[in-house]
């Protein structure tokens, strides 16, 4: 799977998964891409989904887990390009209320830099 | 409209590399055989699911041993069959609980998430393993 990470201003990071996150290697890669971000101390992440179609519960996994380790760091996930089905699995999972959703980085930045 | 009778089957190894390649090909089979994407996008879903737990609890991601999918278009559901290669499956899946409640856990939801998208599950023990029958209704 290739993931860009992309510095915006005031260092918050952008992360780009490219293809479904579903089970395996791939979830893993992304797993490992957010976990090194935090390990190096970066606590405003945005995951932008626009070319992510599919995700399973092993990435709803990954989400949750990013999002605990953040709290701990009084750090913020934002996520940003939302596909249907997903917001449709975070829905039925109760897991929407725990993140922000943006249409787009730029709103997703101004929230993190202004609340 | 539906193709009624149409029918896909696939053999994998127990590998979870193989779980984007088994959605890639069911979606193709809908896609051609079902004008429905509400219907699509939970049976890709709960496909997802219950694949990958055939894979990883069902097989213990034994590579020697198969999960088996098949899907048929009724003229008023899918039906879609996921069997893997260990009848004790069988029992914890039977009695498996799902904690809505606890939101933050990091894994577990598989079962549930398939309940949500299906109409109908159901479990049986087949000839070489757990088989879990999901239905979705086309009307």
């Amino acid at each position: 799977m290739k993931i860009d990470v992309l510095t915006k201003s005031h260092g918050i990071k952008v992360i780009k998964p490219h293809g479904k996150i579903v089970s395996g290697p791939k979830v893993m890669k992304l797993k490992e891409t957010i976990n090194k971000l935090i390990e190096k101390g970066d606590k405003e992440l945005i995951l932008d989904l626009d070319r992510v179609p599919f995700m399973d519960s092993t990435g709803l996994g990954v989400l949750i887990a990013a999002y605990t380790s953040l709290q701990k760091e009084d750090g913020k996930l934002k996520l940003v390009h939302v596909d249907k089905r997903i917001k449709d699995l975070l829905t039925i999972t109760k897991l929407l209320s725990l993140f922000d959703c943006y249409d787009s980085e730029a709103d997703a930045v101004k929230n993190i830099l202004h609340g | 409209m539906a193709k009624v009778n149409e029918t896909f089957c696939l053999y994998i190894p127990s590998k979870t590399i193989f779980i984007e390649t088994v959605l890639d090909l069911a979606e193709s089979f809908f896609k051609i055989n079902l004008n429905n994407e509400s219907v699509i996008n939970s049976e890709i879903a709960s496909i997802s699911e219950a694949v990958s737990n055939a894979i990883k609890h069902g097989n213990k991601n034994d590579p020697g041993k198969d999960v088996y999918l098949t899907i048929k278009i009724k003229e008023d559901s899918v039906i879609t069959k996921i069997e893997d290669s260990n009848k004790k499956y069988y029992d914890y899946l039977k009695n498996y609980k799902y904690d809505k409640e606890d939101i933050l856990k990091s894994s577990g939801r598989g079962l549930f998430i398939i309940e949500t998208y299906m109409d109908n599950i159901s479990l049986k023990k087949g000839k070489k393993g757990t088989i879990i029958k999901m239905e979705k209704s086309l009307k």
